[in-house]
């Protein structure tokens, strides 16, 4: 029966399309040449063993030829690249590569062939304009399941402000798409005609059908940032605001009826809008967009967050915005600069100090996140908190006990790990150059830690400390002692 | 008939030779009920707890009573016991309970009910080792199961703050844990006050022998000392020993004391606690008890009582001395974050706005509370007794705009500082120019929240109709008198 079946189906498929047919979504007429593979050799260092190098792991994505002979594609594509490989569509050779430019907060980069002879002959792909809700796309690339091209169709499902994973935070104007996006699409060219209109990068892991592709505008952000061969990120204001649904705390801030704005509550010092928005401020509109009680603005027939206002600036740009204060209607140009709160961190070491199997390490987000902050308040105080309820008592930075190798000389120090050091022989420690200093040129007897939060006063003999560490070194294969 | 009982246990007992239980042991049926922790104006559902008790002398004067934890008779609303199996249920009445301590006298006011029953006899020495009985009533038989002695432990009450010596008894009895009675050679050895997996925890007869005998004597409990108010840092290696200028790792290094505390103004940050009573601190703070063995220091203090002196050693800025120490009643209600409470939770319904105190029985789950909760839960000072929170919203057309807020702590109510669920009552008659602002402490999320004042006693009435809330405010007890602040 399945025999009969199949033959029938295949010529069913096989047969002459009907004349009433709909017109077929344009054939891409040699297009599809230019969306290539990628293959990245990447090595990720271990946070929680910091001075191990870490695990090369291959990975696989895609990307397209644009204008200038170069590629365009996700920067977690490339990331913490060691060897990059492309491969182009209906060749089988591969092509060492090199990453031009990286954009971790809006998971763009730029690679190229070191032989730029390899892309001639690939049309470089026509960059398109924004798309509108339900208009059919195609999705390109070299998703898992098979070494060669794949194409996806789907509708433009949704428009909306998202935090892409491989920034760790940083949100940006993103479209959904039900084009079936998987990985290895990641950096493949979605089009809509003959024309690009976003970059494939993220799919979510709980729903069914939903993939994100970075439209147009970020793009064009990030190629313009680059096009002076540096990377200076999206600009961000760094401060919390609160939503004005009460009618009450809208007339108390002196809001005329139908007036709109959100109310600002904190702007983090190291913004350089800093000493221009104070708390306290109602923000009514920026770059001329009125901005409603819930923080969105118009955009694209429907409502967008404010995030998408400043993609549109360069750091350094001044972004017009208007605010209430004191009942006065004020217009100030806000300085912006990228975001002071620490994206994911790639292509970068970790910076360790270990004293006689003490490891110690800076309060920085990785480190953060490897320790946990649902288990350690004290961190979680201390990196987010802290700046906003008692700002004055901020300090420059904070050394962390990550953890114990342990060893006689320190088996009995009573902490083991997720602690945050205060003073080490008397001496306030912000930064591990800060503790080198107070260990290295203590000629006392003891070596002495301590501890904030955990009220924690731990002691070592200088000498045997010493005559330790060289051990403790060599059993848990820790090289070199330090990296600041 | 009751003769005939009584001559029959002394049957069983003169000529079978082993003791008996089923004349000693009872069954405790409480019914109990919470207060709700997101209506504190409502109770949760009522529910039977079924737990034993024994037959003890009652105060002098008085008949038999029954012993049982405190922990039985939580929240209780309906008290009642059955004896030997026997289907109906005698009221019985909590007379006197003893939180800190975990431990309860119920009576009977029934004299029919003791008929057949018998005081227990306490085990004259301490429960260490050997084999050991445990009974319980269940499904109208006396249930007993084999148990030894697996070590010793030091208890601390699961209503309060007393810490004592007890011992773990591993037995095959399943679900123990509630007040079931442990013999040892026919004699009342032990109370167990919880279990884990085959293991119960053991409160031995010496600890509520001396309760009994203090109840019986004077008719109640002098305050408990608690706990010292002091916190420790195990001195373990020799280098830190020697830093402190002692001759080997021993005795625990004073980090904070807590004002209002017995260790205030007598103990202070730097010190080295060596001794307590002659009894010699290790390193890990641990004394050796003659029956017992190694345990934490801290169960030395069960056997005084507020008002009564010890004496420490201490090491100080490099020379041992003697300091005697009088003890206060130190207990969790002089914490910002209070544990062990029994009073109903106060709160505070203001224009659909909820707020409450800050206690070990309130839940929640936002990140600001639990930072409260890690880092400060006993830090209470002259500034900050307690934390205000905002527990929840009931959605309004009020409150919009504050919908879905949930478990924030406050800062100030009106520029007023509040720590009591009363501050922010008193607060809320002091609106600024026709609103009130409620200032949050930090969080990412929100800081203020402004609410027309002129509506909010309407509001308020017409929210609590609508979302039927008897009462909209239910006063705190207050905490302690803070003590001097101390070094």
């Amino acid at each position: 029966m399945s025999f009969a079946l199949l033959l029938s189906a295949a010529w069913c498929l096989a047969g002459p399309v009907p004349e009433a047919a709909e017109p077929p979504v344009p054939q891409l007429g040699g297009l599809e040449r230019s969306v290539v593979r990628l293959t990245n050799t990447s090595q990720r260092a271990d946070w929680e063993i910091p001075w191990n190098p870490g695990r090369p792991r291959v990975g696989q994505g895609s990307g397209f030829v644009i204008e200038g002979g170069r590629i365009l594609t996700n920067a977690h594509v490339v990331a913490d690249s060691k060897d990059l490989v492309l491969h182009l569509h209906d060749d089988a050779n591969p092509y060492p590569a090199r990453i031009v430019a990286i954009g971790h907060d809006c998971d763009l980069a730029l690679v190229e062939p070191i032989d730029p002879s390899v892309l001639e002959g690939l049309t470089p792909l026509d960059l398109g304009s924004f798309p509108t809700q339900g208009d059919e796309v195609l999705t390109l690339g070299y998703p898992a399941g098979g070494r060669w091209l794949s194409t996806t169709r789907g509708t433009v499902s949704r428009i909306d402000v998202i935090s892409s994973v491989h920034s760790g935070g940083s949100s940006h104007l993103s479209v959904q798409t039900d084009a079936a996006i998987n990985p290895g699409n990641s950096g493949g060219p979605v089009m809509r005609d003959r024309q690009v209109v976003g970059v494939a990068f993220q799919a979510s892991a709980r729903l069914e059908n939903v993939g994100y592709f970075i439209p147009m505008p970020v793009v064009n952000h990030f190629l313009e940032d680059v096009s002076d061969g540096q990377y200076d990120g999206f600009p961000r204001l760094d401060m919390f605001v609160a939503n004005l649904d009460s009618p009450a705390a809208r007339r108390r801030a002196g809001m005329e009826e139908g007036e709109t704005g959100v109310r600002i509550d904190f702007v983090h010092p190291a913004s350089p809008a800093h000493e221009l928005l104070k708390p306290e401020d109602i923000l009514l509109s920026l770059d001329g967009e009125a901005l409603a009680n819930d923080g969105t603005f118009h955009a694209h027939d429907q409502r967008l967050q404010l995030e998408a206002i400043l993609d549109r600036f360069q750091v350094g740009d001044q972004v017009p915005a208007r605010v209430l204060r004191g009942g006065e209607r004020i217009d100030l140009q806000l300085p912006v600069a990228a975001s002071v709160y620490p994206g994911r961190a790639y292509e970068t070491l970790p910076t360790y100090v270990v004293y006689a199997g003490l490891v110690f390490v800076p309060m920085e987000r990785e480190y953060v996140e490897v320790m946990g902050i649902s288990k350690n308040h004290d961190i979680l105080w201390e990196y987010a908190y802290k700046q906003l309820d008692s700002p004055e008592q901020v300090v420059p930075g904070r050394v962390v006990l990550l953890r114990r190798l342990d060893h006689a000389v320190n088996a009995t120090v009573g902490v083991s790990a997720s602690v945050v050091l205060d003073r080490v022989n008397g001496h306030e420690i912000f930064d591990l150059k800060d503790l080198v200093e107070a260990l290295d040129g203590n000629q006392d007897p003891y070596q002495i830690f301590q501890f904030a939060y955990v009220d924690h006063l731990v002691v070592l003999d200088r000498e045997a400390a010493d005559a330790a560490h060289q051990d403790i070194l060599q059993l848990y294969a820790v090289t070199p002692d330090r990296s600041l | 008939m009751n003769l005939l009982l009584i001559l029959c246990a002394l049957f069983q007992v003169a000529f079978a030779g082993g003791p008996t239980y089923d004349d000693r042991v009872v069954q405790l049926k409480v019914t109990w009920q919470r207060w709700e922790r997101l209506q504190p104006w409502s109770k949760t559902s009522p529910t039977l707890r079924i737990s034993q008790a024994v037959v003890v002398q009652g105060l002098p004067g008085q008949g038999p009573a029954l012993l049982t934890t405190a922990q039985m008779v939580e929240d209780a609303t309906h008290v009642r016991v059955t004896k030997q199996g026997e289907p109906n249920e005698f009221q019985a009445k909590v007379l006197f309970v003893d939180r800190e301590a975990n431990l309860a006298l119920v009576v009977v006011d029934d004299d029919a009910f003791f008929d057949g029953l018998q005081p227990v006899k306490l085990a004259k020495k301490p429960l260490v080792q050997g084999q050991v009985v445990v009974a319980r009533w269940r499904d109208n038989q006396l249930e007993t199961s084999g148990g030894s002695v697996a070590r010793a432990t030091s208890i601390e009450s699961m209503t309060g703050s007393v810490r004592h010596a007890g011992v773990r008894i591993q037995t095959d009895i399943s679900g123990g844990g509630w007040a079931e009675p442990v013999f040892f050679g026919g004699a009342l050895a032990g109370i167990a006050t919880s279990a884990s997996n085959s293991e119960l925890i053991v409160m031995p007869s010496e600890f509520f022998g001396a309760w009994l005998d203090e109840v019986r004597n004077s008719g109640q409990v002098r305050p408990w000392p608690g706990r010292m108010g002091a916190s420790f840092q195990p001195i373990g290696s020799d280098a830190l020993a020697s830093w402190l200028g002692l001759d080997s790792p021993r005795g625990m290094l004073i980090s904070s004391v807590a004002a209002g505390s017995s260790a205030c103004g007598v103990l202070h940050r730097g010190d080295v606690l060596l001794a307590l009573e002659g009894q010699a601190l290790d390193g890990s703070g641990n004394v050796r008890d003659p029956d017992y063995g190694l345990l934490w220091f801290g169960y030395l203090l069960s056997r005084y009582h507020e008002g009564d002196t010890v004496g420490l050693r201490v090491l100080r800025d490099g020379t041992e001395q003697d300091l005697a120490m009088t003890l206060r009643s130190y207990t969790s209600s002089s914490w910002l974050v209070p544990r062990d409470r029994k009073e109903p939770p106060a709160y505070l319904m203001a224009g659909g706005l909820v707020f409450r105190e800050l206690d070990d029985t309130y839940g929640g789950r936002s990140t600001e509370l639990s930072i409260v909760r890690q880092l400060w839960s006993q830090a209470q000072s002259a500034d900050e007794r307690r934390v205000a929170v905002l527990s929840h919203v009931l959605a309004d057309p009020y409150n919009l705009g504050y919908h879905g807020f949930e478990d924030l702590p406050i800062a100030t109510v009106n520029g007023l500082p509040v720590d009591l669920v009363s501050d922010v009552r008193e607060a809320l008659q002091h609106p600024q120019d026709g609103y009130h602002v409620i200032r949050l402490r930090p969080n990412p999320r929100l800081n203020e929240i402004v609410l027309d004042a002129s509506t909010l006693e309407a509001t308020t009435e017409r929210i609590a109709t609508a979302y039927g809330i008897p009462a909209v405010y239910r006063a705190e007890v207050p905490p302690p008198a803070l003590g001097q602040a101390c070094e």
